[in-house]
């Protein structure tokens, strides 16, 4: 187990994008919103871009040696 | 154990991409080449569904070594750092960005600025290719500089130090920015295609003309830099190989006499003291001697040089005269070595011969002793002596050596070197 | 002959290196140099295989004639197989091309085919969920694991639970934007009125599949004006009407393809309006395709399940269609 202070930033940001995109999705379900598919692709893409990003920028060093 | 008996695993050692083929070659005894190229046509005949095959086979087989799983290895495979990522992700959020404005209705039509910011990312992929040392750089999206509000920052940052991509990378992604300023155009046009007749032949060369523009620019950009720089690196090979040459015949020469001479301090004091002061003068004066000397003298001095120091007798006949120039210094110093090659070998055997004729186009120089000869073949590659000091360097200046020993015979060594200037200088000695 | 005692048979010595026929290493497979015509490869391999290379000579051209698959695998024994003798250029192409990672290259390309493949049928299992209405609850299971991913970054990151995640994500995101409904049942549907009062009073719907409607059996008259709703969740929605029928009214399509009367419009969020017209006979038709292709067709001899024209992978001509609607709505 590593050290109990280390986030895993990759994880968290995936975690949050990936929150946000289905809370969009909950309230365009339900009714409260009606998303067009223009917005949705705005937050589809942000996402997949943050999360891409995050990848490369928080490579892990190889785990096993 | 035979062959068939051995448990079937993927031979990660021999083996392509997975060793699945290989492991599988070894166990049926068949050239795994076969199995690969069958496997290929199978595949292309299937379309590609065989290839699930392959990847459960290399899930199910294990490895020859102690290996962690199959996807651990994906990681190891990629050379290249996460910058692909980065890169990409950040493409994606601009695009992000960019379908926002959209949404909100800050645009011009699609068809003028998809084309733009196609062209815009392929060409900073083909720039990126040629500036590898550059830090962010930062992406000329026109289209967002030119939108009303703010415009979206840095669209495609490169990697900020210029790991060693994979050439396999470079190629990709080459090939990507000319499809994009390729397709940019081609959307452009064809999208635009209300004007008619003489404008959209003006638009089409316009378009035609950037991009071949936007995609050649960074190639010749690099041509240049890199006949540049081949010229310095061939400039200061060159510089480098005078240098060895150079202290090969002073110094090399200096310290091997004085070992032969260890017993004789004064001699040794002597010959330390005139090394020392040739060497400090070489220095200072950058490597260049005194220009205003002539052919003549200086060979008469250098000759006079060596009878002291190896104490033979040289007797040199000169016919014609020029000042010292590049050519005729390298040809003195190709002389030196001859001289001392003979001093050494043939120093006993009567006089050394120099024989040098100066003519309008060239000056012509024999080093004759009779010594016991050599066999120039049988001289190792890599002694510096006769190849770099004489050849070598006579070639570099142009010129040509020819060097005839018979065993017991004698030694002959014949120099040529073309004369640089066109100003002439006619006479005798 | 000397008189050792006792001869060894022909087995492997105890040191483990077979020296035998029965190898590890397999024979290799060389390109002849000796016998070649073009690159030596029918030669080697009958050399390999102990028949005459003719035979693999015939093979390959036969090959030619049946797709040509002989010629590539010619192609990839020439370059990667290497001949008994000096290396020639194909082999050093070979060479070359290994040293740059072709293969590997290939081999990853075919994992991420494969990991695509099984990422699109969870996307679509997850839009399809939506379409059945379960929108709210895959919202909460897209949150649900987006709220896992950020706790367990606490513990180490589970990066793994990425992708399925960001698919699903897609797949539930792109349904629930594009309204996509999917409720009203699934397979072909045909329907062929005969009588206007046999028409459903909302129209016909279809949650996904192929939806027909043949209006040609109807009684149009002269004055006929008929209001039609078709709605389609995914998949293809074809309408015929006679050819002097006018057609009006709105088309949806939200991510697909709308063509009416030969018009025909794609992407996403389309809407149509034909031109309004007075002339009757007319249909008023309200329709919306979620994800997939919608036409309205003028012709009184089209097949349903063929009409002919109409959009296709070589775009036939479909003047034809524009020609009859524009007669039909008295737009000359």
């Amino acid at each position: 187990m590593r050290n109990g202070l280390s986030i895993d930033i990759l994880s968290l940001g995936a975690g949050a994008a990936i929150a946000v995109v289905g809370a969009l999705v909950l309230l365009d379900s339900a009714g409260s919103l009606d998303l067009s598919l223009g917005w949705m692709a705005v937050a589809l893409i942000g996402a997949v871009g943050a999360i891409l990003a995050l990848s490369g920028l928080t490579r892990q060093p190889k785990r096993h040696d | 154990m035979t062959a068939a008996q051995q448990p079937l695993r993927r031979d990660t050692s021999r083996g392509w991409v997975a060793g699945v083929f290989a492991g599988l070659g070894a166990r049926l005894g068949v050239d795994p080449l076969i199995l690969r190229v069958g496997f290929v046509v199978v595949a292309v005949a299937t379309g590609g569904v065989a290839l699930l095959g392959y990847l459960v086979a290399w899930a199910a087989i294990p490895a020859t070594e102690d290996q962690p799983a199959p996807l651990a290895r994906l990681a190891r495979i990629r050379r290249v750092r996460g910058d692909w990522r980065i890169a990409l992700g950040v493409v994606l959020l601009t695009l992000s960005c960019l379908l926002a404005f959209r949404q909100l209705g800050l645009w011009w039509s699609d068809a003028i600025v998809w084309p733009l910011v196609a062209a815009a990312f392929g060409a900073v992929l083909l720039w990126g290719r040629s500036r590898p040392d550059a830090a962010d750089r930062e992406a000329d999206a026109p289209a967002a500089a030119s939108k009303p509000p703010v415009a979206p920052t840095a669209a495609a940052p490169q990697e900020p130090t210029e790991a060693p991509t994979s050439r396999i990378g470079d190629l990709y992604r080459g090939v990507f920015g000319i499809l994009l300023v390729v397709g940019a155009g081609l959307l452009f046009l064809s999208s635009n295609h209300v004007f008619g007749g003489l404008r959209d032949a003006a638009l089409t060369t316009v378009v035609v003309v950037v991009a071949l523009a936007l995609i050649l620019a960074p190639f010749l950009w690099r041509l240049g830099r890199n006949l540049a720089s081949e010229r310095a690196e061939r400039i200061r090979s060159q510089e480098r190989a005078e240098l060895a040459a150079h202290l090969h015949d002073s110094v090399l020469q200096t310290l091997a006499l004085m070992q032969k001479r260890a017993d004789d301090p004064r001699e040794v004091a002597a010959l330390a003291r005139r090394q020392e002061r040739e060497l400090r003068d070489w220095l200072a004066g950058d490597g260049r001697r005194t220009t205003d000397d002539r052919f003549a003298a200086s060979l008469r001095r250098a000759a006079e040089e060596i009878e002291d120091v190896h104490r033979v007798a040289i007797d040199v006949v000169m016919v014609g005269d020029c000042p010292l120039d590049e050519r005729s210094e390298a040809l003195l110093g190709a002389v030196r070595e001859a001289l001392v090659n003979a001093a050494k070998h043939a120093g006993d055997a009567g006089a050394i011969r120099v024989y040098a004729e100066v003519d309008e186009n060239e000056i012509e120089l024999f080093v004759r002793d009779r010594g016991p000869g050599f066999d120039l073949a049988r001289v190792p590659l890599d002694r510096q002596g006769v190849r770099e000091s004489i050849i070598g360097r006579m070639e570099r200046a142009g010129g040509s050596a020819e060097i005839r020993s018979v065993p017991h015979g004698g030694t002959e060594v014949g120099l040529t070197v073309p004369r640089m200037a066109p100003e002439r200088e006619g006479g005798a000695a | 002959m000397n008189d050792t005692p006792v001869s060894e048979p022909p087995r492997e010595e105890p040191s483990g290196e077979a020296t035998t026929e029965q190898m590890p290493p397999p024979r290799r497979l060389l390109r002849s140099t000796g016998d070649r015509v073009i690159a030596g490869v029918a030669g080697g391999l009958g050399r390999y295989f102990g028949i005459d290379p003719v035979v693999f000579r015939i093979g390959f051209a036969l090959s030619l004639f049946f797709g040509g698959l002989g010629a590539l695998a010619y192609l990839l024994l020439a370059v990667f197989v290497p001949t008994d003798g000096d290396p020639d250029r194909a082999q050093r192409l070979g060479a070359r091309l290994r040293a740059l990672g072709i293969w590997r290259g290939l081999g990853l390309v075919a994992i991420a085919i494969v990991a695509f493949f099984g990422l699109s049928a969870l996307a679509a299992v997850a839009a399809f969920a939506v379409g059945l209405g379960w929108g709210v609850p895959v919202a909460i299971v897209i949150i649900a694991i987006g709220a896992l991913l950020a706790i367990a970054s606490l513990r180490g990151g589970a990066r793994w639970l990425i992708p399925p995640a960001v698919a699903i994500a897609i797949g539930g995101g792109v349904a629930a934007a594009s309204d996509l409904d999917v409720r009203g049942g699934i397979g072909e549907r045909e329907y062929h009125p005969t009588t206007v009062r046999s028409i459903p009073a909302d129209g016909y719907r279809l949650g996904a599949g192929r939806l027909v409607v043949d209006l040609r059996g109807l009684d149009w008259g002269k004055h006929r004006v008929l209001p039609l709703e078709v709605s389609l969740g995914v998949g293809q929605a074809d309408v015929f009407v006679p050819k002097r029928v006018c057609v009006t009214g709105t088309t949806h399509a939200g991510v697909g393809e709308s063509e009416v009367t030969g018009e025909r419009n794609d992407g996403v969020d389309v809407d149509h309006t034909p031109a309004g017209s007075r002339s009757t006979p007319r249909l008023n038709i309200d329709a919306s395709v979620d994800v997939g292709q919608l036409r309205v067709i003028n012709s009184d001899t089209a097949d349903v399940d063929r009409p002919g024209f109409g959009p296709g992978p070589f775009h036939e001509d479909t003047a034809p269609l524009r020609a009859a609607e524009a007669r039909a709505c008295g737009t000359g």
